[in-house]
């Protein structure tokens, strides 16, 4: 099933090849049907998920090149709720393309969908050799995403995309190697490598290249000047899934693999990492506050946000820990709500500058409306999700690292000053240009795409538990396993990987 | 004599399409030589997991040498859908295209098929003299050029293996490759070694020795073009191995070692630049050349993981040039813009095999370099394989710039033709993704028989 579900989108992908590029509404809804498809399969998995089990469920494995490099896929809970929130995000990224999108648009749905089958795999990968094959797998269609349907600079920002992560993971990959040539039976699966010991010179710098390609990825301060121009480039799909699910894929790894497969080092360079940490949630928040585009703002915001998810990751207390994840998700729908908003703002006034914007409101009530809900959850307005998990993240840091933690806390309030700031300017005041009088507002292909956003927003903030507890047992495995508190872990799962 | 049957049917053919090609046309000439290669790699097969030696040890079949006969006779026909169709457009009316691609291929063949230093002689000088022609075949100025500048620098290479050869003899006594010369490192055997394998590095384009390779590239047809950068690769490589594996000196392996180093940062450095896109792949193909001398390092050990690359990187490449040579010779990356617009099925194409050349998964350019670099980072060469990891990220850039300019560039498209050249693009498709998703098959006889 599992398997299943991740090469579904690949499947439809080549389908589509065959079908004659005229017939675009048929491309459209053959698209759409099949990532609402994987849609219900991942509601299958997070319903039949047991939570009590910590260890990866839904297993499927299969000798494949032999010598250790294994298909072998599973999800924890830690998975799942990312392989959720991919199967969500997509479906709504695609029909917010139906109008977006005028040319090329067979190609277009097949980038998607392969891109689709990326993101899920490296969530399910249970395997260090297949997570790093989706994990660059994925920056095929990213590329063509960017480059062929983004704005003005977008091949300026695709090569910059491409290059920026090619970096990090290429070195990740040389760290691959050794773990491939060290692990006993040449073993990649997760949980056998957690138990490998690495001696501390070469733990120090695999950590550093693991931790580099998944610090470009978050990204974390020095490492995200990729990103404003990625996201500020890309078509709204791209932009709702580069925010909502790739830039989890950095937190994702740090969890899973550089703070897991090598404790020391992490411990070692924990207080850097806590400082990159802070630096972008502080950064990100000022360079938002001074941006006049409006979709370069929420860009900037993601990396102050992800500063706080990563901020949480790393402090290990349990609490902040899970916030962190919950957190993930959070920005995966709220950020990508706010870019999707912004696309269809787009798609009417054709500028995003906030300039020129303003008094939108009164043409656009329904849309204005919608905006206000997405920033407050965004800036984490009590009762709806943003909350739930910025305030986890802060009771956590606070219990172990009381200088961060406040550090941390001043970048959230200044998220509440630059994202209300542009609500203020886009919506209310003067309208600046007579035309945009006019504008109709959202349609009911519009508003469906939203409104399970909007449900979540509420249903994540207000019961907590019904989402926490799915990944809470997995969570504190993974947690205890950076901390070392067990010697031979992958025992405990029968079988391994052989 | 099994396993000399390759080889002699391939040659017989090869003689008989000569003399088809004065009696009765070019048609003939053209299905004598798919037909010789179509049985050779028959009988190739046939020898698949077998192995012996043959008139007195001149011959040797072994795993390796098998596999590179396969590999070199599947290029060499995939060449030849490449041709058929070109040559007429270019109007080159005659045969001997064909039967100089076939009589290469035996000298190809004859060089994978020997541990003996005058007889691999013998096969590469039947390789290069065909080439030398070939690159002149499109008879205008760049490929005259081409081929005479190839001529005079390939002869100086035989020079230097036939010194090579007789250092060889005087160190050792005999022209057979022989373990007990290297287990006694004199300092004609040093020589012997620097001298055969400059030679060698000359035909595989490796880097004090690449700078014909662009020209050449450029001004050679394509088909002929792509027929240089992965038989003679394919064949130059294996005897690399060979005398590699048999005259492990220190001083060697730093040769090997300096020369792989700087193939990959010249090759990929300068290949940032070109405009052409038979320039770009010639320093591509200068880089890969960089990537696989780092097998050699590890002698008899890494060869499964060369031998995957050399497969990977032939149908690759070859599947690149197929799709370039649908567009003659209008090869100025200019000329791409608005390709996709256009041609998307060809384009879509020409993206799949720059993005397996630049090492994406699932392709097979990923498995490659992945298996290959693993072992030499085994083997303790830790910092070459960050070199390699680097260079290869800006290999992405001008790999990705191909596609960048045919699907997000606007401009009015070139002309294209159709030609077999569809085949040769589906079988390395076809390839390229087998070895990438599916490459057990391969790598376990790598793996058992030759590692």
């Amino acid at each position: 099933m599992t398997s299943v579900m991740i090469f579904l989108p690949v499947a439809g992908a080549i389908l589509l090849l065959f079908v004659p590029r005229e017939k675009t509404d048929f491309v459209k809804y053959f698209a759409l049907g099949v990532s609402s498809a994987v849609f219900f399969f991942s509601m299958w998995f997070f319903l039949n998920f047991n939570p009590y089990y910590p260890f990866p469920q839904f297993v499927e494995r299969a000798r494949w090149i032999g010598f250790g490099l294994n298909y072998h896929v599973g999800m924890d809970g830690i998975s799942l709720v990312l392989v959720v929130l991919t199967a969500l995000l997509s479906p709504l990224a695609l029909a917010s393309s139906f109008r977006y999108i005028k040319e090329r648009e067979k190609e277009f749905y097949i980038m998607i969908l392969l891109l689709e089958t990326g993101m899920l795999g490296v969530f399910v990968a249970q395997n260090l050799f297949l997570f790093y094959i989706f994990w660059e797998a994925m920056l095929i269609p990213m590329y063509f995403l960017i480059g062929m349907w983004g704005g003005e600079r977008r091949l300026y920002a695709t090569v910059k995309f491409v290059l920026y992560t090619m970096v990090g993971s290429l070195l990740m990959l040389v760290g691959i190697f050794y773990l491939w040539k060290h692990s006993p039976h040449h073993s990649l699966y997760f949980y056998q490598l957690y138990s490998l010991s690495i001696p501390w010179g070469s733990q120090i710098l695999l950590f550093l290249a693991f931790a580099l390609a998944f610090a470009i990825k978050v990204p974390l301060f020095p490492f995200h000047t990729w990103l404003p121009d990625a996201h500020t480039e890309a078509p709204t799909a791209g932009s709702v899934l580069l925010a909502g699910v790739l830039l989890k894929m950095g937190g994702y790894g740090f969890l899973r693999l550089a703070m897991p497969l090598f404790p020391q080092a992490f411990k070692f360079f924990l207080p850097y990492l806590l400082a990159l940490a802070v630096i972008s949630i502080i950064y990100g928040a000022a360079m938002a506050f001074v941006q006049e585009d409006a979709k370069r703002l929420v860009a900037y915001s993601s990396v102050s946000h992800l500063g706080v998810v990563m901020l949480g990751i790393f402090l290990l207390s349990l609490r902040s820990y899970m916030g962190g994840i919950y957190q993930m998700l959070n920005h995966g729908l709220s950020t990508g709500a706010l870019f999707l908003l912004i696309g269809m703002l787009y798609e009417r006034t054709h500028t995003r500058d906030m300039k020129k914007l303003g008094g939108l409101a009164r043409p656009l009530p329904v849309l204005a409306a919608f905006l206000m809900i997405t920033v407050f959850s965004s800036i984490g307005l009590p009762g709806l999700n943003g909350f739930v998990g910025e305030f986890l993240v802060f009771l956590g840091s606070f219990e172990v690292n009381k200088t961060a933690a406040a550090l941390a806390a001043l970048g959230v309030i200044l998220s509440a000053v630059y994202l209300l700031r542009m609500y203020q300017r886009v919506m209310q005041g003067r309208v600046k240009n007579e035309v945009f009088l006019k504008l109709p507002d959202m349609n009911l292909r519009e508003v469906l795409i939203m409104v399970p956003l909007v449900i979540l927003f509420l249903w994540m903030g207000l019961s907590p538990n019904f989402f926490l507890k799915k990944f809470e047992k997995s969570a504190r495995l993974m947690m205890e396993i950076t901390q070392q508190k067990y010697k031979t872990l992958y025992l405990f799962e029968n079988g391994g990987e052989r | 004599m099994i396993g000399v049957l390759p080889l002699a049917i391939l040659v017989s053919f090869s003689l008989s399409a000569l003399l088809l090609d004065l009696w009765a046309g070019r048609r003939w000439a053209k299905f004598a030589s798919y037909a010789g290669m179509a049985a050779a790699l028959a009988a190739e097969f046939f020898m698949w997991g077998r192995r012996g030696t043959y008139m007195g040890g001149l011959l040797v079949q072994d795993s390796m040498g098998i596999v590179a006969g396969v590999l070199i006779l599947i290029f060499a026909l995939l060449t030849l859908l490449i041709t058929d169709g070109y040559d007429l457009k270019l109007n080159i009316r005659e045969g001997e295209i064909y039967i100089l691609l076939a009589l290469s291929t035996a000298g190809a063949l004859v060089m994978v098929t020997t541990r003996h230093l005058l007889v691999a002689f013998l096969g590469m000088e039947i390789l290069s003299v065909a080439n030398y022609a070939l690159a002149g075949m499109r008879k205008d100025e760049l490929s005259r050029e081409a081929s005479v500048k190839y001529a005079i620098l390939g002869v100086m290479a035989s020079v230097f293996f036939v010194m090579g050869m007789a250092f060889y003899y005087a160190a050792g006594g005999s022209f057979f490759l022989d373990p007990r010369v290297a287990a006694n490192p004199s300092p004609l055997a040093l020589g012997a070694g620097l001298l055969l394998l400059s030679s060698l590095m000359f035909k595989v384009s490796l880097f004090p020795f690449h700078f014909w390779t662009p020209d050449v590239y450029q001004g050679s047809p394509t088909p002929v073009t792509a027929f240089f950068s992965v038989v003679t690769k394919t064949a130059g490589f294996l005897m690399l191995l060979r005398i590699s594996d048999f005259v492990i000196h220190p001083g060697v392996k730093w040769f090997i070692l300096g020369s792989s180093v700087l193939s990959m940062l010249y090759g990929n450095l300068v290949a940032l630049k070109q405009e052409n896109i038979k320039r770009l792949m010639a320093y591509s193909s200068i880089s890969h050349a960089g990537y696989m001398a780092m097998g050699l390092l590890l002698g008899k050990a890494g060869a499964w993981a060369l031998l995957f690359y050399l497969a990977a990187y032939g149908f690759m490449n070859l599947g690149a040039f197929a799709v370039i040579s649908s567009f003659l010779e209008k090869n100025s990356l200019k000329d791409f813009q608005g390709l996709s617009r256009k041609y998307p099925y060809l384009s879509a194409f020409l993206a799949f095999f720059m993005v397996s050349l630049a090492g994406f998964p699932p392709t097979a350019g990923f498995l490659a370099k992945f298996l290959l670099f693993a072992e030499v980072g085994d083997a303790g060469f830790w910092p070459l394989v960050v070199v390699a990891v680097l260079t290869t990220l800006v290999s992405v850039y001008y790999y990705l710039r191909v596609v960048l300019v045919s699907y997000m560039k606007e401009g009015p498209g070139i002309g294209y033709y159709y030609s077999t050249g569809i085949l040769a693009m589906f079988t390395s498709t076809f390839l390229v993704l087998e070895l990438g998703i599916f490459p057990s098959t391969l790598l376990v006889f790598l793996k058992y028989f030759v590692g």
